[in-house]
């Protein structure tokens, strides 16, 4: 699954990414696998999300959620 | 620090929000200038000051978050730091760490660090997180990276004598740490973290996550920020009302008092009817012009703008714009041109673009002098407050509705990104926003008040000569008639037959289906140096077209004109609504063309531009004024 399933307040680990060009941008702000990732808010129409991550909150277009592919801690 | 008497140059790199202005701020005082990056608008601020005889030149280089840049601002970051050919490469670097977010400051610290540029590691502190980050400890951080760490607090102004220190008592050797480039960043920052005791893992801050509960709430979220901009508004016109009027009353007097002390002569005319006059336009708009941009950088200094930024992402998304057009669009209700220069931050090409070519539609403050002449003159007294506010909703509007067209008429296949930090909100500092709201007043003030002064001198200078035989026949024909109504007529018949009458005329053809006069043409034409200009013009006009020496205020002076066909006030509503659709939409301002040209770097972007908010202007105007005669 990527970070745009995630449902609000829902966290999960960092596994890798299917952007690489946006990874490396990602990388700058924290965002690395093994980071862990949790869903702050969602912005309304089809808006942003914010997540946060490493030390600070990030917004994210869900196009750019989807490049990031995590995995939930449960089960 | 080097030997010799030469000056150093130092620079400051962090990320955006780090604090490094302020410690920029702190170390240079009042001795800094804004200028620009050579070759391009992105705007630039250095400062000198002295340690221990040596002259330092500092310069501010843009936040950015990496040395892969992605934004105009962060290219310019980037090449200071790796172009050694570059002016501003710097001899030392001072690399801003803010203290909250270790992590992210660190991965640029890094990058820098591997340039081999002497460097000091500044670890800046937001209040709140002092507590979490003294337990770091400086000594090992240092020893890793093998460069000086100095802790400070730009804010409260802590520790910055200890970073003066660091500059003077540096060694210049670049650090000698080499990592392991197989080894990502991350891993290094991690175990250098570990090392020294410090983490950055960070809760949020209870204040920011209460806030944002409400702040970035769908529903409650953009009706706060509406009635915000609201209050916003109401404010600036009922706060500037009071020095408005001094400013007003100061300048009338001051003007009688020159006219009276001083012999009659060409240059006393020209400085209290030409110079005098148009100054008075420009000082006027001050106050207004201050509050505006008090608010805009309250907004932005206590993060609240990034919020505004989130929420408006998936409205604006739709339009071809992003979240962070925002900022220009607000700013653009200031001044376009800084507002375009704003719009440096969207990393992609297309919204940004965009954005640039909608943000001159927001109702800028150099239309407020217009509007507010205008519906003074044309509104009654209970809707003034209301109309205005419609004028900006109009800005607003027309801003989103143009880049609707142009979203489809723009071709691209880039893929907007929108990666943007939800910093935790701060206390403003007040001398922070003092310094800012005086150096964008100043810029503001002189960039517009040299036309403006300009502009009046040519004006004046137009209305009070014509060709030279046409002006002794009008002499020679009021030479026997000596009343008061005579010297009237002969004035405006002068008027008329000037040089700048003669131009005004020449375009009644193409304005008088819009309900403009000959006079209102002079006001047009001047104003496409810069639309403040007009309210100048019209006191121009009239005072070169008045004998006596009364103070009454432009506003009266054209609500007394009389139409000599009709017997009716020449200025009526009709008239008013058309003029100020008009200013609503003209491009009538050469400094936006010009920031347009350097920021998209074509001609064709300014051109388009003038052609669509003209064309757009002039046929609104004349729909809005023949269905207005009809009512």
């Amino acid at each position: 699954m990527t970070a745009k399933d995630l449902v609000l307040g829902q966290q999960a680990i960092v596994s890798s990414f299917s952007d690489a060009r946006l990874a490396m941008h990602l990388a700058e702000r924290g965002v690395v696998a093994g980071e862990r990732l949790c869903v702050e808010r969602i912005a309304p129409m089809g808006g942003p999300i914010a997540i946060r991550v490493s030390d600070h909150v990030l917004c994210l277009r869900i196009s750019e959620a989807s490049t990031i592919l995590v995995q939930t801690e449960s089960i | 620090m080097k030997e010799g008497k030469e000056t150093l140059k130092v620079a400051l790199i962090g990320n955006p929000n780090s604090g490094k202005t302020s410690i920029f701020n702190k170390l240079t005082g009042l001795h800094q200038k804004v200028g620009n990056f050579p070759g391009i608008t992105v705007e630039k601020k250095s400062g000198q000051f002295t340690l221990d005889g040596q002259k330092i030149h500092l310069v501010d280089l843009p936040g950015t978050y990496s040395l892969q840049p992605r934004s105009m601002d962060e290219e310019v970051a980037a090449n200071a730091v790796l172009d050694p050919n570059n002016p501003d490469h710097p001899e030392l670097i001072l690399i801003v760490v803010d203290a909250s977010h270790l992590k992210t400051s660190l991965y640029l610290a890094l990058q820098v660090l591997e340039k081999k540029i002497p460097a000091i590691l500044v670890l800046n502190m937001a209040d709140q997180l002092q507590r979490l980050t003294s337990r770091l400890d400086l000594s090992i951080l240092s020893e890793t990276l093998n460069v000086p760490v100095v802790k400070t607090n730009a804010r409260e102004g802590k520790g910055l004598e200890e970073l003066k220190t660091a500059i003077a008592e540096h060694s210049m050797q670049p650090s000698k740490v080499e990592w392991d480039t197989k080894i990502e960043k991350h891993h290094i920052i991690k175990t250098i973290l570990e090392k020294a005791n410090g983490h950055g893992a960070v809760t949020a801050h209870e204040v920011t996550k209460k806030l944002d509960d409400a702040l970035t709430h769908p529903i409650f979220g953009p009706v706060i920020f509406v009635a915000l901009l609201a209050l916003m508004f109401q404010s600036i016109y009922s706060w500037s009302a009071y020095p408005m009027e001094v400013i007003e009353t100061l300048f009338s007097h001051a003007g009688v008092f020159f006219s009276n002390v001083l012999p009659d002569s060409f240059l006393t005319r020209l400085f209290v009817e030409g110079i005098w006059a148009g100054l008075g336009g420009v000082v006027i708009f001050i106050p207004q012009i201050a509050f505006l941009f008090l608010f805009v950088t309250l907004l932005e200094e206590t993060g609240y703008m990034a919020r505004v930024s989130f929420i408006a992402d998936g409205w604006l998304r739709k339009f071809g714009l992003q979240g962070r057009s925002i900022v220009p669009l607000i700013g653009g209700v200031a001044c376009a041109v800084p507002a375009i220069l704003a719009a440096r931050t969207i990393s992609n090409k297309k919204e940004r673009l965009l954005t640039i070519m909608v943000t001159p539609f927001m109702a800028c403050a150099a239309r407020l002098p217009v509007y507010a002449l205008l519906i003074a003159m044309v509104i009654p007294a209970g809707f003034q407050g209301l109309a205005l506010l419609f004028m900006y909703l109009l800005g607003i509007v027309t801003a989103l509705g143009a880049a609707f067209v142009l979203n489809k008429t723009i071709k691209s296949t880039e893929e907007g990104h929108f990666i943007m930090e939800l910093p935790d909100y701060r206390l403003p500092k007040v001398s922070n926003v003092l310094l800012e709201i005086t150096r964008k007043v100043t810029q503001f003030v002189t960039s517009a008040g040299k036309i403006i002064v300009f502009v009046s001198i040519l004006l004046w200078l137009g209305a009070s000569y014509g060709p030279p035989a046409k002006f002794e026949a009008i002499e020679a024909k009021y030479a026997e008639i000596d009343t008061e109504q005579a010297e009237h007529e002969k004035n405006a018949e002068l008027l008329e037959n000037s040089y700048i009458g003669i131009l005004g005329k020449s375009i009644t053809p193409v304005i008088e289906p819009l309900g403009y006069d000959w006079k209102i043409g002079i006001a047009l034409i001047t104003s496409f140096a810069a639309r403040e200009v007009f309210v100048g013009t019209m006191a121009t006009i009239y005072s070169v077209g008045s004998s006596d020496e009364d103070v009454s205020s432009i506003r009266d002076k054209m609500q007394a004109q009389v139409n000599p066909k009709t017997g009716k006030p020449l200025y009526d509503l009709p008239f008013g609504l058309s003029l100020l659709v008009f200013y609503a939409f003209a491009m009538q301002c050469m400094s936006t063309l010009a920031v347009v040209k350097t920021e998209t770097g074509t001609w064709k972007w300014p051109l388009i531009q003038l052609v669509m908010m003209t064309g757009l202007a002039y046929v609104t105007s004349l729909a809005v004024y023949n269905l207005a005669a009809l009512l």
